[in-house]
C-alpha cells in the first residue's frame, strides 16, 4: 500500500512541534495514520567522566555532554491499532546533528513481571556536541513502504549538577 | 476645587462649567473600556548594547544536519571565538546566524488604567559571519561573542537557505559592583551583563546578607542593567548575592535546574563606618522617550472642534504651577478649564472598583480672537497621568496629557527602637504601574504600600528596629500584579530595583523614582 503515513507524536519531556517536512514534498496528509508517543531519558551508560545522575531513565529533554541520551518510542496504526514492531516495520532510526543516525530497537524493557515493549535508541553525547537546542528526527518506515518523520526537541547543556558533590560548588565572584 | 463625577466617554455631557457642580454617578466602568494587551515597544536605553547586527533569516532545518565546533563556547561576551564546520557542501557561501530574541513588554492600555500583562520574547536570527567552505567542505570563521542576551544560543551555518550545520554558545552572565566600600548609605552600582531572555533566565534577585531586596531584570535591554542599592549594616563585611531567579524571588537551587548557568554571583562589600544618616533623595529612572501614544489613559475620545491647547510643561509634582494657551476656542465665551483623574480602589474588588472624575480648575474668558491664557494649579492627588481639558458649552475642546510625578513629604530622623515612625509621600498612582510602592528596610524587604484609595498620598507606618545608628529605608516601584492578575507577569508586587532601565512603565512614560530614605535609631 503506497500512501504517507503522518507520524503523529506526543512528547512528554519536550515541547514537540510537528514539523512532518518530507512528507511534505508530496501531497499534504488527509489524516493521521500513526500516532506515535516520543521522550527522552538519561541511560545508565555514561560516556567515562560524564555527569551521572543517580537515576537512570528519567523522562528529560537536557542534557549534558557525555550523558546517554536514550530515544523512547512508542507507536501505533492509527485506523487498526496495531502496534508499530518489527511485525510491521520495515526499518526505524533516529537522526541527530553531526552523528550517524541511531538504530532504533525493538525490545522489551523494565522488570521481569512488568515488562514493556517499545523502541529504543541510545547514544553518548560526544564533548563536543554543540551546546543549545537540538532537533532529533524519528522515521519510521513500514513493510507497506508508509514514511514518516517525527521532529523531536531537546537541549545540550555544558554542565549538569543534578548530583551530590563531596567539595561545596565553586562560588562564582566578578567583583 | 472640586471633583465631579462623570464618564470618561460622556464627560461632555455631563461636565459643569466653572463650578462645583458634581453631575451624578453617570460613570461608565473601567469594565467596558477595554483594549488589547500589546506588546510595546522599548524606549531606547542609553548604556544597553543594542542588537549586534541585521536580522536575517535563519534557514529551514536541512535532512541532515552537520555539527559546528565552537571553541570557546562557554565564555563572556567580549570572547573571541572560533567556529569551524566540516563535511559540508564544498566552494559554498556559508552564513552563519546566530540565534537570539527581542524582547518587549507586553502592556494593556485600557482608558482608565494600565496594566501589566507580562512580556513577549520573539526569536530572531542576527547575521553574525560570512565563510565559504573549501574543497573538502570545510571552512573556519571567527567573531567576537556579542553583547547579547545570556545564555544558550544555537549558531546555524546557513547555505542557500539551509541550515547546513548547527553550533552553539553559551554567553555567560558576568556581575560586577562599584565600589566596593564605604559608609552607611553609599550607593552600589550593580552592572549585570547576560541576562537570558528565556523566562526562567529573565529575572535576577539581590539578596544582601541573605536578605531579600528585590528583582531586576533586562528585557528589554539585552540581557544588560545597571541598578543601584545603598550599603547598610554595621562597619565590617556585608554580602551581596545577584541570585538566578525564575520569576520573582531566588531559585535557590538554580544550578540544579536545567539552565544552571543563572547560578547566584556572590560579591563582598565592607562597610567602613557610619557617618549618618544621608539626606532624603530620589532616583529617577533614565530619561527615555516613551514609545506609547497611549499612555495618557485618560484622555477622552470625545473632543470637538479643532482647537489646541499647550502647557508650558507636561509633567511635575503635585501643585505645580502650569501656564495653559489655547486657541480656536469659541471667542467671547466663558471656559471650564478641568483635570481628568479616577477615583475608586481595587481592594477586594469584584465588580466597579473605580471611576472617572473631573476636577474643576477653574474658568476663564475666551479672547475675541478665540485664544486663552490662563493658568492652573496641579492637584494634590493621584500621580500619574492625567488630562487638562478645556470645556466649553459643556464640550470638551481641547485637551493636553499632563504626568504627575511622584514627590517625598516627610521621613523623622531620629526614632527610639521599637518605636513607630511614618514615611509619608505623594503623587502615587493607580494603574497597575504606579499604584504602589515597595519597601525596604536596610535591603530587606517588608511589603508595599498604595496610593489608589488614598488618592496619592501615603502614609507608610514602620518601626525602627535594629542597633543605634543609620537606617536605611528605600521605596521602589513595584508592579501591582494582583487584581487583575495575569499569568506569567514576572516581576510582581517585589521591589523592582532595575526600574531606572528596565521597566514596562518606561514605554508608557512612567518616570517613577526610587525614594533614598534613613532614619537614625537611638535607645
Amino acid at each position: 500500500m503506497k500512501r504517507l503515513l503522518l507520524m503523529m507524536g506526543l512528547a512528554v519531556a519536550a515541547s514537540a512541534i510537528l514539523v512532518p517536512s518530507l512528507a511534505q514534498a508530496a501531497d499534504p496528509p488527509k489524516k493521521l495514520d500513526v500516532m506515535l508517543y516520543v521522550d527522552t531519558v538519561n541511560g545508565s551508560r555514561p560516556a567515562a567522566g560524564a555527569p551521572r545522575r543517580k537515576v537512570s531513565c528519567t523522562q528529560t529533554n537536557v542534557f549534558a555532554r557525555g550523558e546517554q541520551q536514550v530515544f523512547r518510542i512508542w507507536g501505533s496504526v492509527a485506523g487498526s491499532g496495531d502496534i508499530l514492531s518489527t511485525e510491521n516495520v520495515k526499518y526505524a532510526y533516529v537522526t541527530v546533528p553531526g552523528s550517524p543516525n541511531l538504530k532504533l530497537s525493538w525490545g522489551a524493557h523494565g522488570a521481569t513481571s512488568n515488562r514493556v515493549w517499545f523502541w529504543t535508541a541510545a547514544w553518548n553525547l560526544p564533548a563536543d556536541a554543540p551546546l543549545g537546542e537540538s532537533t532529533a528526527k524519528i522515521v519510521f518506515k513500514t513493510e507497506d513502504d508508509a514514511f514518516g518523520i517525527y521532529e523531536f526537541k531537546y537541549t545540550i547543556v555544558p554542565q549538569l549538577n543534578v548530583t551530590a558533590k563531596k567539595k561545596p560548588a565553586t562560588v562564582k565572584s566578578r567583583s | 476645587m472640586s471633583r465631579t463625577q462623570s464618564s470618561w466617554r460622556r464627560a461632555t455631557n455631563v461636565v459643569a462649567l466653572g463650578g462645583a457642580v458634581a453631575v451624578g454617578a453617570l460613570a461608565l466602568l473601567q469594565s467596558s473600556a477595554v483594549a488589547a494587551p500589546t506588546p510595546v515597544t522599548a524606549p531606547v536605553i542609553p548604556g544597553a548594547p543594542k542588537l549586534f547586527g541585521p536580522v536575517v533569516d535563519a534557514g529551514t532545518p536541512s535532512d541532515a544536519m552537520a555539527a559546528l565546533k565552537t571553541t570557546p563556547d562557554v565564555a563572556p561576551a567580549g570572547t573571541k571565538v572560533t567556529i569551524s564546520g566540516t563535511g559540508l557542501p564544498a566552494g559554498k557561501a556559508v552564513s552563519l546566524v546566530w540565534m537570539t530574541a527581542n524582547v518587549r513588554f507586553i502592556l494593556d492600555p485600557k482608558p482608565d488604567s494600565v496594566d501589566y500583562i507580562g512580556r513577549k520574547v520573539d526569536k530572531i536570527g542576527v547575521a553574525l559571519s560570512n565563510a565559504t567552505t573549501d574543497a573538502s567542505g570545510a571552512f573556519k570563521a571567527t567573531f567576537v561573542a556579542p553583547k547579547d542576551y545570556g545564555g544558550l544560543h544555537d549558531i546555524f551555518a546557513v547555505i542557500n537557505g539551509k541550515q547546513a550545520a548547527k553550533g552553539g554558545y553559551l554567553l555567560e552572565r558576568t556581575v560586577t559592583i562599584s565600589p566596593l566600600k564605604g559608609p552607611v548609605g553609599t550607593p552600589i552600582t550593580v552592572t549585570v551583563n547576560g541576562m537570558g531572555s528565556p523566562t526562567y533566565e529573565s529575572v535576577g534577585s539581590v539578596l544582601y546578607d541573605n536578605h531579600y531586596a528585590g528583582a531586576v531584570s533586562a528585557n528589554t535591554t539585552r540581557g544588560w542593567t545597571q541598578f543601584k542599592i545603598r550599603a547598610s549594616g554595621k562597619a565590617g563585611a556585608h554580602f551581596i548575592e545577584y541570585a538566578g531567579s525564575s520569576h520573582t524571588v531566588p531559585y535557590l537551587n538554580m544550578q540544579q535546574s536545567p539552565v544552571p548557568w543563572t547560578d547566584a554571583h556572590r560579591m563582598k562589600f565592607t562597610v567602613t563606618k557610619d557617618a549618618g544618616a544621608p539626606k532624603p533623595s530620589l532616583e529617577w529612572p533614565t530619561a527615555v522617550q516613551p514609545t506609547m501614544s497611549e499612555r495618557t489613559t485618560v484622555l477622552s475620545t470625545n473632543v470637538t472642534g479643532s482647537a489646541t491647547a499647550q502647557l508650558d510643561s507636561t509633567s511635575g509634582p503635585i501643585l505645580t504651577k502650569v501656564n495653559v494657551t489655547a486657541a480656536g476656542l469659541i471667542p467671547n465665551a466663558p471656559a471650564a478649564l478641568q483635570w481628568t483623574s479616577v477615583v475608586g480602589n481595587r481592594v477586594n474588588c469584584t465588580g466597579t472598583c473605580w471611576n472617572f472624575v473631573n476636577e474643576q480648575l477653574g474658568s476663564a474668558t475666551v479672547g475675541a480672537d478665540g485664544t486663552l491664557k490662563t493658568g492652573i494649579k496641579v492637584p494634590d492627588g493621584l500621580g500619574g497621568w492625567h488630562a487638562v481639558q478645556i470645556v466649553q458649552n459643556g464640550q470638551i475642546k481641547a485637551q493636553v496629557p499632563y504626568y504627575v510625578k511622584r514627590s517625598f513629604v516627610n521621613i523623622p530622623k531620629t526614632v527610639k527602637a521599637g518605636e513607630p515612625f511614618i514615611v509619608e509621600i505623594k503623587g502615587v498612582g493607580w494603574t497597575q504601574i504606579d499604584n504602589t510602592v515597595a519597601v525596604t528596610y536596610d535591603n530587606s524587604y517588608m511589603g508595599y504600600a498604595c496610593g489608589f484609595n488614598s488618592n496619592g498620598y501615603v502614609r507608610i507606618q514602620l518601626m525602627a528596629t535594629g542597633d543605634p545608628g543609620t537606617h536605611l529605608i528605600d521605596l521602589y516601584p513595584l508592579l501591582y500584579t494582583q487584581q487583575p492578575a495575569y499569568a506569567y507577569s514576572q516581576l510582581g508586587m517585589v521591589p523592582l530595583l532595575g526600574f531606572a532601565n528596565d521597566a514596562p512603565g518606561l514605554a508608557a512614560g512612567y518616570d517613577l523614582p526610587a525614594y533614598r530614605l534613613a532614619i537614625t535609631v537611638v535607645k
